[in-house]
């Protein structure tokens, strides 16, 4: 920046009035790089349905109906909307605190495993008590499932990455064992889970459509959650261990601890997920019950800069698309994994633009992080 | 011991080789890439595309070896865009690397979900095995070591040479100080930035390979998510064999042997959810990463994008 400043009473260069300009707006840069990033994942997913021999145009035509065309498709897509930001806040709060939660998809699994053994199995409770009692009891189960990894990193030095990863396969398989045996109803023969009792249900908030509480709780939360990240000292010293590790042992910060709450909140936050799809959409387990909104959410956290409102908005574009990708599914015939493909594409050219900011704001990040 | 057991245990022991390859494919392929400095995440996504190309081309082609090629090509693809993304633009290679997780997922279910299922039989031509003539029938070790196709030998040649090439070439020692020290390696003429290109597309084309081994000597059939995690296990392999081929292919030969202890427990049925059984070898994926073999060191400059001065 220095050597821009000492050339402002010579001429500038166009050039470098852009660089001057961009960089006193890298929101708004970073922001319209954002876009463009995005732009072109959608055109790439294009071209694949045209190759499908489905017309693209048509295809989005269902997408826009589907999600935000009427009055059940919007409520549909803000339902969506709830897991998929909880997840992407557990992956950015755990890579705020240094640490790599690739697990939410099994987190948000056990968290629903939790609030389907309240909601099913507890009966006689106050509606209000009974929710709170399955919210908190998918938070401990998903803080717990968390809680695996980060005490095999913080004990043994166990790489936290391939761990969260790994649980995540065991605990579809694990729910897949439960919903064959020991929560199935008796007189079922499908493969399900018991369903929650009318107490345990979310209320809905938008008449004919599938709207529910869960989506209120969900911007409540994200408040909650940067709060404490940005204002509390726990939270500052969260990210001081992520951002310096060393530095922040130099000042004595307690990295133990500061790991633990870091652990806890990011579980719990895919765990809370879990328990809203169920109490709010679902009502039972069945097999496939998350449909991969744990790595989603890695994707909405990436889109949005680990930023509070980058964060709303990536996980509403991420909802609109998953739900249009289901109209276009049922309307044009377009393959569901397309969904996929467009997510991570997304994921790949964010991050590479990111390369563009790192350039302007002349800062250097790269490596693992 | 009798008959039936005798039986058990060969067929544990051919079936333990056999799984352990589609590990050690993409495990000798991360080894490479993080060897050069370069860490390779995208070993899942790469397993998947080669599975599906793999498939696809000998499934249209009729021949297995069109099949392999096509898959190596969208694995060596991938790899060359991690490479770009990590070298290049130095951004993380770990969400790139899951960025290409989620992506093969999608291309490779999309496409598959475009071939019509109606028309016909689906099935690829598969490898056939290796032809050992009269040595086939020795007792046990015809069994265990002679009933395999080229690619489980061509698995264990790999390990020969790559060991070969980095403890006992010129190349092999600048490769891997292009992994430990970039700056000293820059300074003694060695170019970082193409021998890094070159370790992550050769690992992304190993790891197709292991994706294309189990189309197109086991399957014949691609489902979608056909990997099952082993491009996340094998980075647990090549923690586990420290950082060493050799110790690679035992880490590979474990786990394959848990992969193949929890089929032949299946199979005996006693009374064991086979969901359980199923979970084996993630678990121990992850106590590999406990580290219970001792303390394992990286290279050095493993994760870090090179700045030239």
């Amino acid at each position: 920046m220095s050597e821009l400043s000492t050339t402002s009473n010579t001429p500038t260069l166009i050039k470098e009035r852009i660089i001057l300009f961009a960089r006193k707006n890298m929101g708004l840069v970073s922001t319209l790089i954002s876009i463009m990033a995005i732009g072109l994942a959608l055109l790439i997913g294009g071209i694949l349905i045209a190759f499908a021999g489905i017309d693209p145009f048509d295809a989005i035509t269902y997408l826009v109906k589907g999600s935000f065309g009427n009055r059940y498709g919007f409520g549909e897509t803000l339902t969506r909307f709830v897991p998929l930001l909880f997840c992407s806040l557990s992956f950015a709060i755990a890579h705020k605190s240094g640490f790599f939660n690739v697990g939410a998809e099994g987190q948000l699994l056990m968290g629903a495993v939790g609030a389907v053994l309240v909601g099913a199995y507890i009966d006689g409770l106050h509606p209000v008590l009974h929710v709170l009692l399955c919210i908190i009891a998918g938070v401990i189960f998903g803080a717990i499932w968390a809680g695996i990894a980060g005490f095999l990193k913080i004990f043994l030095g166990s790489d936290e990455l391939i761990n969260t990863m790994m649980l995540n396969y065991v605990a579809i398989l694990l729910v897949d064992y439960l919903i064959h045996g020991p929560i199935k109803p008796p007189e079922s023969y499908l493969y399900v889970s018991e369903t929650i009792l009318p107490s345990a249900k979310l209320p809905i908030i938008l008449s004919k459509s599938p709207l529910h509480l869960g989506f209120i709780i969900s911007l409540v939360v994200t408040a909650v959650v940067f709060y404490i990240i940005y204002r509390t000292p726990i939270g500052f010293q969260m990210r001081t261990v992520g951002a310096n590790r060393r530095a922040a042992s130099y000042a004595g910060i307690n990295i133990v601890w500061a790991t633990i709450v870091a652990l806890i909140t990011t579980g719990g936050l895919a765990g809370m997920g879990g328990a809203m799809e169920l109490m709010g959409t679902q009502f039972k387990i069945v097999n496939g019950f998350s449909a991969g909104y744990g790595y989603d959410g890695i994707g909405v956290a990436v889109m949005g800069r680990y930023h509070p409102i980058g964060i709303l908005l990536a996980a509403l574009l991420f909802a609109v698309i998953r739900v249009g990708m289901g109209a276009m599914q049922r309307g044009a015939g377009v393959p569901f994994p397309l969904l996929n493909v467009i997510q991570g594409l997304i994921i790949i050219f964010v991050i590479a633009s990111g390369y563009l900011t790192n350039r302007l704001s002349e800062t250097v990040i790269g490596g693992r992080a | 011991m009798d008959a039936a057991w005798m039986t058990t245990i060969v067929t544990w022991l051919t079936m333990s080789i056999r799984m352990s390859i589609p590990l050690l494919f993409p495990s000798l392929g991360g080894l490479i890439s993080q060897k050069a400095g370069v860490y390779n995440f995208g070993l899942e996504g790469m397993m998947l595309c080669g599975a599906y190309f793999g498939y696809y081309g000998s499934y249209v082609t009729g021949n297995p070896w069109i099949g392999l090629l096509l898959g190596m090509v969208s694995g060596g693809l991938l790899g060359l865009l991690l490479a770009f993304t990590s070298i290049h633009l130095r951004v993380s290679q770990l969400v790139t690397g899951l960025g290409i997780g989620v992506f093969g997922l999608g291309i490779t279910g999309y496409l598959y979900r475009l071939i019509d299922i109606g028309t016909a039989t689906t099935a690829a031509t598969l490898f056939t095995n290796v032809d050992f003539g009269r040595l086939r029938s020795l007792p046990v070790v015809g069994e265990i070591l002679l009933s395999h196709s080229w690619m489980v030998y061509a698995g264990f040649v790999l390990v020969i040479l790559i060991a070969w090439f980095f403890f006992h070439t010129t190349p092999g020692l600048n490769f891997r100080a292009v992994g430990e020290n970039p700056q000293v390696a820059d300074t003694a003429g060695v170019n970082v930035i193409l021998n890094r290109y070159l370790a992550v597309v050769v690992s992304g084309i190993l790891a197709s390979m292991g994706g294309a081994f189990l189309t197109l000597t086991q399957t014949a059939y691609f489902t979608e998510n056909i990997s099952a995690g082993r491009g996340w296990i094998a980075i647990s392999a090549i923690v586990l064999g420290k950082f060493n081929p050799w110790g690679v292919l035992l880490a590979c030969l474990l786990f394959g042997a848990a992969d193949a202890a929890q089929m032949q427990i299946q199979v005996m049925n006693l009374g064991i959810p086979y969901q359980f059984l199923l979970m084996i070898p993630y678990i121990l994926a992850m106590l590999a990463m406990v580290g219970f073999v001792g303390k394992v060191r990286s290279p050095a400059a493993m994760g870090k994008p090179y700045f030239k001065h």
